[in-house]
């Protein structure tokens, strides 16, 4: 019985945790940092040499339920509670999250060429859920006899250093920029296929999982029946670096000056994949099993003892084999038009969409980023995403002779209250320019 | 400081501080689960063949085509091979051949081995024999000697062979010839005597008068032997078998109408063997001893065995201790939990030496018992108990239960079960059913002595949080079943094979932590 407290508190952790995590929607405005290059490698920096020093961006999304929506307080005391947030979940849910440590790059001007090169680190997490899943975690299944719940989770939980090596050619009002990555994968866990359906028999409740279920990592899972599923995280880190699980990754991005006020620019980011050949899992279940209660017969004379939980457990059961798989990127599009009403203030419009392994999303912003002094700016805005929610894009640089300081969020209102935020993003980094 | 540097640094710092408040809220934050889960506990669809299926070791349940079960407590296997009967002898005693035709009646060779006494061997087939002869002679220089066993041939044609004997050099000298193979020799005895014919010549050609002279077997080991072999005993192990019926009775009564204990024999020895039952005795659950009563005891059976045209043949004799033949039914009316036995087997038991039988390597004879109880029979009132280890430490956060039985019945009889819960000192602290437990009504039974299938029946178990902590000190738990066909009928009634006791549980937890 203990399953579904443990699956409970992993579910309660992961929105906690996604709710600190997200996608860059007031970078764009951001003129002249070496930092907006990630998001469209045609965007110039404006110094002929930059060191782009240690930096983090950290966002999530989700169109489910969010931590204030099962955080109740109860006699003083605050408690997770599933059962509270049934009401906001969707037939499908999204979860997504994403860390980038940015360790170090480097820009330089050549005339009309820029190049620049360095190294991030990457964490993508996410993971598709029923409304099915989701009720039966939080009300067992006892409320559902004689019915079919869909919860099987399609999982993504994968980390990859990424060595780049970037370039933009100015040419009259057009530039044109591409980056080239060298990805080397840590650890991967994620979904092929992700079908388990349970149904609970009206009659003494036999259970039955009809699964099609396929779940490929890289040894960082240790499965032994429902109730014994181990997931190494510490196997996250700084590991693997230019190890076997190896891959390619391709942005391209173009910025148009229609005018001298206006400019146009589209970048699709992360086209590639990542082939993991390193102590490959794939657990593989397509089968029905059903758990009908035990057969006392099976215990005459016999000194056994009657375990009905390990029958429980072990209704998903998995086939192991150990083939090497290749998961794509997520696909990231960014389209952004700027247009500067005077030398302080410039406003813009975004439209960004995203996708990974188990889920895609988009956002729509509006900006206004307004240069008070030559070494004070700051922006903010208005979004709307997939899920409906209003976002509010802040962003905030500040010029200190060389170096330039930034932090951007895509969700001001998250910032405010982790609680309630379905969108979080927030980026931190410093530079050095000459 | 400007205004505005000010009103940035407040706004960064509201952010901060309501921030820092959420980050605490889910940091503190426990998380509470409350769940109803519906679980399948128990499927068992119990019928004798089903049991049947995982019986094993000496208990077997035997259904007839019919589907009339028969519930057998073997005995161990008795089985005595020929070399049992009659093994192998190291030929430990010379032959001696006196005079160049010399002969050796059986009764006389009886007298140097045990292996002939009581036998009249009339043909015979040696096997991993070997033979060799033991010679002496005065002459200083060697000696041709050549014997002949007209009673041991090979394809029809006597055993003779030829020695150079060498001069002998001092009176101790006595010349050991070389082994000779007498396997597949037929040896078949004329006038129930062997006998021995040599020459013994020197170089010239002159009979030369043999000092000693005789004949060893390494072994006295016989392939095939025919003849009559005499009046004897072969002690046969007996053994008890374990009757486990009533292992968990209590009270009550359940008779059979046609109890048996039953003797299967098979026998590839060629002569006639006669039972000796030295006992046959049955050990009440009470400890009380029945000895039978029955004409088999006292005369005995004999075994059919195969005939000389049908050497390598095995021959079945099954017999029976039965209502018909014994007092076996009244005996088993007192609750048997064991039958002891002894049993000879009497060879040749009417001393008839005109009777020629046989014996081979592969013969043996092979004898099975088993108590056997036709499950026909009428339950009275019978109360069994088992009490098992109980431990619930593993539902600590299970706040109620709810049971669902589903159950349906096809037997004849009535089956009441009652759950007693003990506590570590034995006390009883709960009964899981209400009054007297939990009924499996009787099946209704037909014109043709079968039941007609019914409809499951469902009832439901609620255990409330006070009553399932009291049941969580529990240790043990003792099942009573009370059973009973005589509400049904008073006549012995088969249990046939198929009739099914279906009994299903569910149960639906609410776990609160």
């Amino acid at each position: 019985m203990q399953i579904y407290n443990k699956i409970a508190i992993i579910i309660s952790m992961m929105t906690i945790a996604m709710s600190c995590y997200a996608q860059d929607l007031s970078i764009h405005m951001m003129d002249s940092i070496y930092a907006r290059t990630s998001v469209n490698p045609a965007y110039r920096f404006a110094d002929k040499f930059v060191i782009s020093l240690p930096g983090i961006s950290i966002g999530s999304y989700t169109n489910g339920i969010n931590i204030g929506d099962i955080l109740v307080e109860n006699g003083g005391v605050d408690e997770y509670r599933l059962k509270e947030g049934i009401d906001n979940v969707n037939d499908l849910n999204y979860i997504t999250g994403e860390v980038n440590v940015h360790l170090l790059g480097v820009g330089l001007t050549v005339g009309k060429w820029q190049f620049s090169a360095g190294y991030d680190w990457h964490f993508v997490g996410g993971s598709n859920y029923t409304k099915d899943l989701y009720k039966l975690l939080a009300n067992g299944n006892a409320p559902y006899i004689g019915e079919t719940l869909d919860v099987g989770p399609d999982l993504l939980l994968q980390g990859y250093h990424d060595l780049y090596l970037g370039t933009s050619y100015k040419m009259n009002n057009v530039t044109i920029g591409a980056r080239v990555k060298l990805l080397s994968g840590v650890n991967d866990i994620s979904t092929e296929r992700s079908s388990i359906k349970l149904t609970t028999d009206e009659e003494i409740y036999q259970l039955t999982i009809d699964s099609d279920y396929v779940m490929n990592t890289t040894g960082v899972v240790d499965y032994d029946g429902l109730n014994n599923v181990d997931v190494d995280g510490d196997s996250y880190g700084f590991k693997n670096f230019m190890g076997p699980n190896t891959g390619i990754g391709i942005d391209l991005g173009i910025d148009w000056a229609v005018s001298d006020r206006l400019n146009i620019s589209a970048s699709i980011l992360d086209l590639g994949s990542i082939e993991w050949s390193e102590d490959v899992v794939n657990y593989t279940s397509k089968k029905m099993n059903t758990f009908e209660g035990v057969d006392i017969l099976d215990y005459i004379d016999d000194d056994n003892e009657v375990v009905l939980e390990d029958s429980l457990y072990n209704l998903l059961d998995f086939d192991e084999s150990n083939n090497s798989y290749s998961t794509s990127l997520g696909t990231k599009i960014h389209v952004n038009a700027r247009y500067r009403m005077n030398s302080k203030l410039t406003l813009g419009a975004n439209y960004y969409r995203a996708s990974n392994a188990v889920n895609d999303r988009y956002l729509l912003a509006a900006n206004a980023q307004y240069k008070a002094w030559t070494w004070f700016s700051i922006g903010g805005g208005l979004a709307n995403t997939s899920n409906s929610s209003v976002l509010i894009p802040f962003n905030t640089i500040f010029h200190l002779g060389p170096v330039s300081a930034y932090l951007s969020s895509d969700n001001l209102l998250s910032a405010f209250s982790i609680k309630s935020g379905k969108v979080s993003q927030l980026r931190l980094g410093i530079e050095l320019g000459f | 400081m400007n205004r505005s540097t000010g009103l940035y640094l407040l706004a960064m710092m509201l952010m901060t501080l309501s921030a820092c408040s959420d980050v605490q809220d889910i940091q503190d934050a426990e998380a509470v689960s409350d769940v109803s889960v519906a679980v399948p506990l128990i499927n068992t669809q119990l019928t004798l063949n089903t049991v049947s299926d995982r019986v094993d070791g000496l208990t077997t349940i035997v259904i007839d085509p019919e589907g009339k079960p028969t519930l057998k407590y073997n005995g161990e296997l008795i089985r005595q091979e020929a070399n049992d009967i009659f093994p192998v002898f190291p030929a430990i005693i010379d032959i001696p051949i006196d005079g160049s035709n010399s002969t050796w009646s059986l009764e006389e060779l009886a007298t140097l081995t045990s292996a002939f006494a009581d036998n009249e061997i009339r043909k015979a087939i040696f096997q991993d024999n070997n033979v060799f002869f033991k010679l002496q002679h005065a002459l200083d220089e060697d000696v041709n000697f050549t014997i002949t066993i007209p009673e041991f041939t090979l394809d029809g044609v006597p055993f003779t062979k030829t020695y150079t004997v060498p001069a002998r050099f001092n009176e101790a000298d006595i010349y050991n010839t070389e082994s000779s193979s007498l396997d597949d020799y037929l040896f078949i005895p004329i006038d129930n005597s062997l006998s021995f014919q040599y020459t013994a010549v020197d170089n010239l050609g002159n009979d030369v008068p043999m000092e000693f002279t005789a004949m060893k077997l390494d072994f006295l080991n016989f392939e095939y032997i025919e003849g009559y072999f005499g009046e004897r005993v072969f002690d046969v192990q007996g053994d008890v078998i374990q009757v486990g019926l009533f292992d968990k009775w209590i009270s009550g009564g359940l008779e059979f109408e046609d109890p048996r204990v039953s003797i299967r024999v098979e026998n590839a020895f060629g002569f006639p063997v006669k039972t000796d039952f030295k006992k046959l005795e049955f050990k009440t659950i009470t400890g009380l001893t029945y000895d039978i009563e029955s004409s088999i005891i006292d005369e005995g059976v004999a075994f059919n065995y195969p005939s000389l045209e049908e050497v390598g043949e095995v021959k079945e004799t099954s017999f029976n201790f039965n209502k018909d033949n014994s007092n076996i039914q009244q005996i088993f009316i007192d609750k048997i939990a064991s039958v002891g036995y002894d049993i000879d087997a009497l060879a040749n038991p009417d001393a008839d030496p005109t009777i020629s039988g046989f014996l081979n390597k592969e013969s043996y004879f092979r004898i099975d018992v088993s108590v056997d109880l036709p499950l026909k029979g009428i339950v009275k009132e019978l109360i069994v108990s088992d009490t098992l280890d109980f431990d619930l430490s593993e539902i600590d956060d299970v706040e109620t239960a709810e049971f669902k039985f589903v159950i349906r019945n096809d037997f004849p009889a009535t089956v009441r079960v009652q759950a007693v819960i003990l506590d570590a000192a034995n006390n009883p602290i709960d009964e899981v059913f209400d009054g007297q437990g939990i009924t499996l009504e009787a099946a209704t039974l037909g014109n043709d002595g079968r039941t007609i299938k019914g409809d499951a029946s469902i009832e439901f178990i609620d255990i409330q949080s006070d009553r399932l902590n009291t049941i969580k000190d529990g240790e043990r738990i003792v099942l009573v079943a009370y059973i009973d066909s005589e509400n049904v009928t008073e006549d012995f009634v088969w249990l046939y094979s198929d009739y099914e006791i279906d009994f299903k549980l569910g149960a639906i937890f609410q776990i609160k932590n």
